[in-house]
C-alpha cells in the first residue's frame, strides 16, 4: 500500500518482518510451540523427575543457606511443615518452549537465535526458581494465598517474563529475510 | 499502514528505551484488571457455562450430566454407580477465577502506548472474543476428560484416538494453550490495529483506509480519528 494522496509515508522499520509476515510469524510460533509442547509432554511422561529434583535440591539449599529449614525428599519439598512436590509442570519448561518457539519464529540470524535460547531458557530457569522458593514460602507462611499466588499470580507472570525476554531479545535481534 | 512497516517493530521500537515505563503501566494495569477480574469471573463463567451448554448437543456430548456454577467455577454433578451405591460425583471442570491469561492480555492491550480509547477498546473486544474461543473449546474437552475419569465409569467406551487427544488438549490448555493464544492475539492485535496518532496518515473520507482492511477510510480508522 503506497501513501495516500501523495503524503510521505512513515519510514519502513528497521527491524522486524513487514506486516504480512506476522501472520507468518504467528503460524511459526504456533506450530513450533505445539511441536515442544508434545516433545516436553511426552519427556513429562516418561519421567521429567531428574530436572525436578535438581529445582527441589537447589530450592533446599538455598533456603538452608540463609537459615530457614528447608528438607528434600526426592521431589518433595518440605518448608515449615508446608510440603510441596515440584511437578513437570513446575519445572518452567513448558515457558521455556514458549519462550524457544518464539525466538525462533522470528526472523534473525542463527547466532542471535542460539544465543537467545540459551541466555533466554537460564534466565527463565533462575526466574522458575523465585517462583518455587515463593510458593514454598507463601505455603508456610499463608497458605491461603497459595492456591492464588501458584495458580493465577505466578502464572501470568512467568508468562509476562517469557514475553518480557522474546520483547527484549526481538528488539535487539535484527531481522534477515 | 506502508509496506515494510510492522506495527509489532514499532511498538518493540517505542518500548525501547521506556522498557521501565512500560513494564511499570503493565504492572499496575495487571493488577487493576485482576482486582476488576475477581468480580467479572462469575459473569464469564456463566456467560462460558451457557456457550458450552449451547454448543454441547450440536458436538454430541453428554446430556444427562448437571452443570453447575460455584463463583466462577463450573462443575458437572454426574449421577453415577460406584461400587454397588449410586452417587454423585462432582468434577471441576473450569475456574474462571484463576483464569490469568484474559487479564494478562487485556492489561498488556491496556499498556501499548499511544492508542486512542476506541482503539485500544476495538482490541480489548477482540482479546476477550479470541481467549473465549480457547475457553469455551477447554471447557467442552474437559466435560469429555471428566466424563472418561469419572468413578464408576468406562473410558474404554471412547475411540482410542478420543483417549489421547482429550487429555492431551486439556494439558495443553492447563499448561501452554492460555499462554500461546494471549501471545499470540497480543502479536496480531498490535500488528493489525497498529496506527498511534502521532503516525496517522492524512487521507480523504472516502480512500481506502491505510490500515489496509479494505474499507474506506470514513468507515474503518476514519471513524475514531
Amino acid at each position: 500500500m503506497g501513501s495516500p494522496r501523495g503524503h510521505p509515508a512513515p519510514a519502513p522499520s528497521g527491524s522486524g518482518p513487514p506486516p504480512r509476515s506476522i501472520t507468518w510469524f504467528c503460524a511459526r510460533f504456533s506450530a513450533l510451540a505445539l511441536g515442544l509442547f508434545l516433545l516436553v509432554f511426552v519427556l513429562d511422561e516418561r519421567g521429567a523427575a531428574p530436572l525436578s529434583r535438581v529445582i527441589a535440591s537447589v530450592v533446599a539449599h538455598g533456603l538452608s543457606a540463609v537459615g530457614i529449614p528447608a528438607e528434600r525428599a526426592g521431589t518433595l519439598l518440605t518448608v515449615g511443615g508446608f510440603r510441596g512436590a515440584v511437578i513437570g509442570q513446575c519445572t518452567g519448561l513448558f515457558e521455556a518452549a514458549l519462550l524457544v518457539a518464539a525466538i525462533w519464529a522470528w526472523p534473525a540470524s542463527l547466532h542471535r537465535r542460539v544465543r537467545g535460547t540459551l541466555m533466554g531458557v537460564a534466565f527463565l530457569f533462575l526466574v522458575n526458581l523465585v517462583r518455587v522458593t515463593s510458593l514454598m514460602l507463601i505455603g508456610a507462611h499463608a497458605p491461603q494465598w497459595f492456591r492464588t499466588a501458584h495458580l493465577y499470580v505466578w502464572q501470568a507472570l512467568l508468562i509476562a517474563v517469557v514475553g518480557a525476554t522474546w520483547l527484549v531479545w526481538a528488539r535487539r535481534a535484527p531481522a534477515t529475510n | 499502514m506502508p509496506p515494510g512497516s510492522s506495527g509489532l517493530a514499532a511498538l518493540l521500537r517505542q518500548i525501547d528505551g521506556h522498557g521501565a515505563a512500560f513494564a511499570t503501566r503493565f504492572a499496575a494495569t495487571f493488577v487493576t484488571v485482576s482486582l476488576a477480574w475477581t468480580l467479572l469471573a462469575p459473569v464469564y463463567a456463566a456467560v462460558l457455562a451457557q456457550a458450552a451448554t449451547l454448543l454441547s448437543p450440536v458436538l454430541a456430548l453428554e446430556q444427562s450430566a448437571l452443570y453447575e456454577l460455584d463463583d466462577g467455577r463450573i462443575v458437572a454433578a454426574r449421577r453415577t454407580v460406584v461400587g454397588h451405591r449410586r452417587a454423585t460425583v462432582r468434577q471441576g471442570l473450569w475456574d474462571a477465577r484463576l483464569t490469568w491469561s484474559l487479564p494478562l492480555l487485556v492489561a498488556a492491550l491496556l499498556s501499548v502506548p499511544d492508542w486512542t480509547p476506541s482503539r485500544r477498546a476495538c482490541a480489548v473486544v477482540y482479546a476477550v472474543a479470541g481467549m473465549s474461543a480457547l475457553h469455551t473449546s477447554h471447557v467442552l474437552v474437559n466435560v469429555v476428560f471428566t466424563q472418561m475419569r469419572t468413578p464408576g465409569g468406562d473410558a474404554t467406551q471412547w475411540p482410542p484416538v478420543a483417549r489421547v487427544l482429550v487429555p492431551t488438549y486439556s494439558y495443553f490448555c492447563d499448561v501452554i494453550g492460555n499462554g500461546l493464544t494471549a501471545f499470540v492475539l497480543f502479536c496480531l492485535l498490535v500488528e493489525r490495529l497498529w496506527l498511534p496518532t502521532h503516525e496517522r496518515i492524512e487521507v480523504g473520507r472516502n480512500e481506502p483506509c491505510p490500515c489496509g482492511s479494505g474499507r474506506k477510510a470514513k468507515r474503518c480508522c476514519g471513524m475514531t480519528a
